[in-house]
């Protein structure tokens, strides 16, 4: 199938996410530009883009758009950390709100003909009937959620007023190789490490929250999709299985064949009980599925983590 | 007849249209009254005396000193980018005045001892073209302009603000206000458009054939749901409006009318892409939590507001010169 788009910028493409949908775009023989902070970490830039050191609020933004003229946008770029939102919700706002709407600009500005925007099943905050679809009511409980589904709307005004077609990817719990094991969400890579290290492991209350896990691999598939299909709107990006924090300990725990100890912490509560994506829209609209088994995932994700330590 | 309990109440703009309006009233009522606006009083004398005035920005890290000095109980957020065309211009400029600034100015409300914040949102706006009339209280929705989204998105802030911290915060979700002193700036409404024309004997323009409809609330109704919020322990939003919706048309005959005058108009193709066709808001739920109700009718609320743009005739025609 030949390609309707041909260069394509991806910020936050040298981030977990964003580095396997450049990867998968080279592979498909798009050409890619990334512009990415590399604030915290080294990161996982392909060697065949041409690479950006810029944040997306940087005044030089523009300057890029204007010189590589991409035809489509993937806006990964952004500050991911749920509880420090809480705590610093302007920092968080100006990175994730300005910031998206800086790059939504340069779309307006530089003729973009489209824009896939990774959001998150976070926007949906706690609700009751599962898996959610999108036409549930979101209803966000964090500042960092707040600004996913911010960006959804200004998307919104884009696709719908200016006239630069965009598709808000609403992400479930992104697992596989390469995810940051410091941070605070991120069970399975966070897990699979200390398990290779031989430390204890810790859950939240009773460890029976669940969430839905989907692979990296399949998420990046999934922008690709997004990008050549005629939708425009939120899709979830999900596999549509609840999976407990305890389940993923024990699967995690045989893979890696670790006798790690299982701590709880009683005092550590997860605002969001349950989440599970219903993946069907995704199906309709953009022709996507999850291929990635939990099972073959989780696998590749520890031996990854295996070859790491 | 039960003694209110008078308060040290912030006003952000309280130069503006409705903040001004406002903090006239509060001061009528007994509140201590702080006004933070970056304007200077101008020649219609908006800034009432006995309110204490800071010209600065209210997204000035000086905030903070002045939170601290004045203790003010409740604050009444109105300062905003009001221009729905300049947010479609400049959506990086919406942002940073109504979500970046509010959100600083909620932080350090929260944390400086203010009891509660009260906050003027914009039901129009908000709802955009959401099909069902009039509209209740949509918990969120897809705004059609910037100006829209991040008057949603500062009330998602507040709601946050509320379940984290347990911090007091109400929304009024407001109509389409009209009255005196509006759109002095140039930023203004239909109703003080069509009133600064008609006293200057100016041609008028009427877009999209004046078949839009809007719901037109007079400010006094306005200010009185403020009054309401400021005792009340009622958290979340409310509409703020008449429920009844006029076209545009309807408005300039009765307009026309009241000023006794032969106006010069014209009918115009409709002005920009996303602009609201219909609005009207169901104002039900204010009743039942803040026991308000709007109590003018369009017509005496429209003599008033004529009345004011006669008596400012000639304030108004420097204005631009």
């Amino acid at each position: 199938m030949k390609n309707k788009y041909t260069k394509i910028l991806v910020t936050g493409g040298a981030g977990f996410i964003g580095s396997h949908v450049v990867d998968l775009l080279i592979k498909r023989g798009y050409k890619v530009v990334v512009v990415d902070s590399m604030k915290k970490k080294k990161g996982w830039l392909n060697a065949k883009v041409r690479y950006y050191r810029t944040d997306i609020n940087d005044p030089g933004l523009a300057a890029i758009f204007k010189k590589e003229k991409p035809d489509a946008v993937f806006h990964l770029a952004a500050h991911i950390e749920d509880r420090v939102s809480v705590r610093e919700p302007v920092m968080n706002a100006k990175e994730n709100i300005l910031g998206s709407l800086r790059v939504f600009e340069a779309c307006r500005n530089f003729k973009v003909k489209k824009i896939v925007f990774a959001s998150s099943g976070i926007v949906y905050g706690e609700q009751k009937k599962f898996p959610l679809n999108e036409k549930v009511t979101p209803w966000p409980l964090t500042p960092y959620a707040i600004s996913k589904l911010v960006g959804e709307h200004y998307l919104n005004f884009y696709s719908k007023i200016i006239g630069v077609p965009g598709v808000a990817l609403r992400l479930a719990n992104v697992y596989g190789p390469r995810q940051d094991s410091r941070g605070d969400s991120g069970v399975v890579a966070i897990f699979s490490e200390k398990m290779f290290k031989k430390q204890a492991v810790a859950v939240n209350n009773d460890g029976k929250t669940t969430r839905d896990y989907v692979y990296v691999g399949d998420v990046a598939r999934a922008f690709l999709l997004a990008l050549e299909s005629k939708y425009e709107g939120e899709v979830n990006i999900s596999t549509g299985r609840e999976i407990s924090t305890l389940e993923i300990f024990k699967t995690l725990k045989t893979l890696t064949k670790s006798d790690c100890k299982l701590i709880f912490n009683p005092k550590h509560q997860d605002r969001i009980k349950r989440v599970c994506l219903n993946p069907r829209l995704a199906s309709k609209t953009i022709g996507w599925k999850p291929k990635i088994s939990t099972s073959a995932g989780f696998k590749a994700t520890v031996a990854w983590f295996k070859s790491r330590v | 007849m039960m003694k209110k309990k008078l308060k040290k109440i912030l006003v952000t703009g309280g130069l503006g249209f409705i903040g001004s309006n406002l903090v006239d009233s509060l001061v009528e009522h007994g509140h201590k009254v702080v006004v933070v606006d970056r304007n200077k009083p101008s020649v219609f004398k908006l800034l009432n005396p006995k309110a204490k005035h800071y010209q600065m920005d209210f997204g000035s890290p000086e905030i903070k000193k002045i939170l601290q000095k004045e203790k003010p109980e409740v604050i009444f957020h109105m300062a905003a980018q009001i221009s729905v065309p300049k947010s479609v211009a400049d959506p990086v400029g919406d942002a940073e005045n109504n979500i970046i600034k509010s959100l600083g100015l909620l932080e350090v409300a929260r944390k400086n001892g203010v009891k509660r914040f009260v906050f003027a949102s914009s039901g129009g706006a908000i709802y955009g073209d959401y099909p069902s009339f009039p509209t209740p209280e949509l918990r969120s929705v897809k705004p059609l302009s910037p100006y829209g989204i991040g008057k949603q998105t500062f009330e998602y802030y507040l709601f946050q603000a509320t379940q984290e911290h347990g911090f007091s915060t109400m929304i009024l979700r407001m109509a389409n206000v009209y009255g005196p002193r509006q759109g002095l700036k140039g930023n203004s409404g239909v109703v003080g458009v069509f009133c600064e024309k008609i006293v200057l004997d100016e041609p008028l323009e009427i877009f999209n054939q004046g078949k839009e409809t809007r719901d037109f609330l007079f400010v006094g109704d306005a200010v009185a749901a403020f009054h309401k919020a400021i005792d009340s322990s009622e958290q979340g939003f409310v509409n703020i409006s008449s429920g009844r919706e006029i076209n545009i048309k309807k408005l300039f005959t009765t307009l026309a009318k009241i000023s006794g005058k032969k106006v010069d108009f014209k009918l115009s193709p409709p002005r920009s892409k996303g602009e609201i066709l219909r609005s009207v808001l169901d104002n039900r739920l204010a009743k039942k939590k803040l026991n308000w109700q709007p109590k003018t009718s369009l017509e005496d609320g429209l003599k008033k507001t004529y009345a004011w743009f006669e008596k400012n005739k000639l304030e108004l025609s420097k204005k631009n010169r």
